[in-house]
């Protein structure tokens, strides 16, 4: 069936080799005393941890999705977090250990077994940047519609083996593999455009693709660079063997563990940066948000913007909410379609939420954070918004000044009554 | 003032504790050549890495910040799970060395100085266990909302002084100590009635929780060096220098045993999941029993950090009339729920039959069948499933755009009138 040579199959594979030569590097390591190759062992087991939170992702996207309104794309960036910290606390241990050695000198017994390990982590490691480096641009270049890169299939809407599959490509989007809609048709065999206008698909550049293309450089850029980084362990804690053998000297090899802990601090400190400002719910470095709120105040017929919100759900899934104060219904149709435009162009998906007052002077306009629709100055629940903090300043101003409220339920109440009378005319 | 006996108090006191103890360790291992004493001064080192990622935490969600439209909030959330994952390392990493010990034994040479160090850093790791304990239950009963035991201001609006109390409170919430309606919390000085409180684990009692987890570790691992060091010091025979290693394996079942909720916990919050004690489609359907709402989708709930929970959704009605009424039943549906910052986008659909009331997941505000970006939205795959009907059924997207048109030049003739 299509879905062997799927992601999960890859996972698999990749989780065996990993797991099964954590095992080995640890106990060689152990036996012959060597820190490099116990270090090195250490980032085995990340990588096999972040498979399995990789792996358990795709099956949890499958059987729980009542849990989580967004799915579990998410998944992909907690992996890059989780491996990031195991890495740091490896560093950790690496400085122990040889801080300890300082202390009593215990010898490296055996080096040959030791460098015909290291070879061999190289060569998984290399597997694996492989094996996951071609998988992103399969997944990136087909739009996440073709999967694997022997499948000849249409995209046929029906079927559920296809259902299937697009699970697995759905899941399967790393960091950020996805290619901009333009280069759709020209990575792999097995293209298989969508049927809603292939043309328009191809031709149809997008606004602004560098947003877009730049968090997918970005993101195969960290993807890489984790894969990269077990290379450079490995090579390390070859080098550090050969250093350390035949007759090492204690101060040799801890100045080698402290440069390798230098170098993985320094490739793994971006990475954890990375993950961890989109899990902070951070807005995307590339998005500038004053330029978006500006282009949306410009729209004509808004009055105010607030609640204005834009995160990144993980690789190009951006989300933003907002509430667009405007006069009437005839203005948010056009509104609404304008500022939907905007976002789109910032690769932006939104949610709307529309406030009427009709007499701007009066009512808000100078306190445009004041939100209409909000729980109401008499509900305990301000430092349980979003904002906590500021909705509370703005209910200060609000009791400072009643009008403001007054004025904004009394502009509610207008927009209602004139839309009553409009009915029944 | 009451900030003082707050978090970041506890939190400078322990490290500095700490911080001095694995300095005074780290030493004595050296100069009496002990790999033991070295290795457990690194145990108080993590420690101290876990105090500064919790303490850091504490710091940041502070921050004002304009790269972040929600602010730092979530830094305690993440300082959680990353304190969590530290641990599960550390655990690995003493795991591995306790599985070398059983192998192929060491020898200990002065049981009786790691005797007294061990206490001594267990002594250290209770007094941070008090610490961290106490601060999960002290600020219980108050509704999240007083601080301390000596405030005796009443929850006014008005007011500076008010702020940083505020600020402090804010982060005091514990998990389950804010109470029912119904409720009224009298426990504490300064009683604040909260309507409505979910049952939610507050982001600063996660990042305690971590930090409280890397303590108890290590208190746990100084109880396991006392004992051996005694039998060592009191018994005879080779089978001394196991206990170690098989009492430290014990300790990592243990600990990871209760450090895997709260990985758990503060990882499903960052993976934006619902809320465990808010059930979905127990709301949706509340909202969609409100007169007037023809259809529910893009429905989205997640927790921010604590009890910031926050929603979206698109809501399908006939006008502008409907609207107003329902955006007030849906509002106070979401404030009973205990979700307080909501987005709510109205779609007019004029003539539901002829619509997509039979696909409530088209949205007529979606960005058109023409862009390739569905796969960018949030649900991904499900609007592609959408677009899958539309593209069956014709009709639907026409009658959709045809009732967002009949809507816009009914009010065009409505205003002209």
């Amino acid at each position: 069936m299509a879905r062997y040579p799927g992601k999960t199959c890859r996972l698999l594979t990749m989780l065996s080799m990993t797991a099964s030569f954590f095992l080995v590097e640890i106990i060689v390591g152990y036996i012959t005393n060597s820190i490099a190759l116990v270090a090195d062992s250490f980032h085995m087991l990340s990588d096999v941890v972040a498979l399995i939170v990789c792996f358990a992702s795709v099956r949890i996207s499958k059987w729980q999705t009542e849990k989580n309104t967004f799915g579990w794309i998410r998944a992909e960036v907690m992996r890059a977090l989780v491996n990031a910290v195991f890495l740091v606390a490896l560093c950790f241990t690496i400085l122990v250990e040889a801080l300890k050695r300082l202390v009593e000198f215990e010898e490296v017994n055996n080096p040959k077994p030791l460098l015909i390990v290291c070879g061999a982590g190289l060569l998984v490691n290399v597997i694996g940047l492989f094996l996951f480096h071609d998988h992103g641009h399969s997944h990136g270049g087909s739009d996440g519609h073709s999967h694997g890169g022997s499948e000849g299939h249409g995209h046929s809407h029906a079927g559920e083996a296809e259902k299937a599959e697009h699970a697995d490509s759905e899941e399967s989007k790393t960091l950020v593999e996805r290619s901009t809609p333009t280069e759709t048709t020209t990575k792999n065999g097995t293209v298989t455009l969508d049927i809603d206008n292939p043309k328009v698909v191809i031709e149809e550049s997008r606004k602004k693709p560098s947003s877009s293309s730049q968090l997918n450089m970005r993101g195969m850029f960290l993807h890489v660079l984790g894969h990269a980084l077990g290379l450079v362990v490995v090579i390390i804690s070859a080098l550090i063997i050969w250093v350390c053998s035949p007759e090492p000297e204690a101060k040799f090899c801890l100045f080698f563990s402290i440069m390798m802990v230098i170098i993985i601090l320094g490739t793994t400190f971006p990475l954890l940066k990375e993950s961890g400002f989109i899990l902070l719910q951070a807005v995307p470095s590339h998005i500038n948000l004053d330029d978006i709120k500006r282009k949306i105040e410009e729209v004509e017929g808004v009055i105010a913007v607030h609640e204005f919100h834009v995160w990144q759900l993980a690789g190009s899934r951006i989300i933003a909410s907002a509430h667009i104060i405007c006069k009437n219904l005839h203005d948010y149709f056009t509104i609404s379609e304008s500022v939907k435009e905007i976002f789109h162009n910032e690769g932006i998906h939104s949610t709307i939420q529309p406030e009427f007052v009709r007499n701007p002077l009066e009512n808000d306009v100078e306190n445009p954070t004041t939100c209409i629709l909000e729980c109401g100055p008499d509900k305990n629940c301000y430092t349980d918004t979003c904002c906590g903090q500021k909705r509370q300043d703005s209910k200060k101003n609000k009791n400072n000044d009643s009008p403001h409220r007054e004025g904004s339920t009394k502009g509610l109440e207008q927009s209602r009554s004139e839309t009553t009378a409009m009915e029944q005319v």
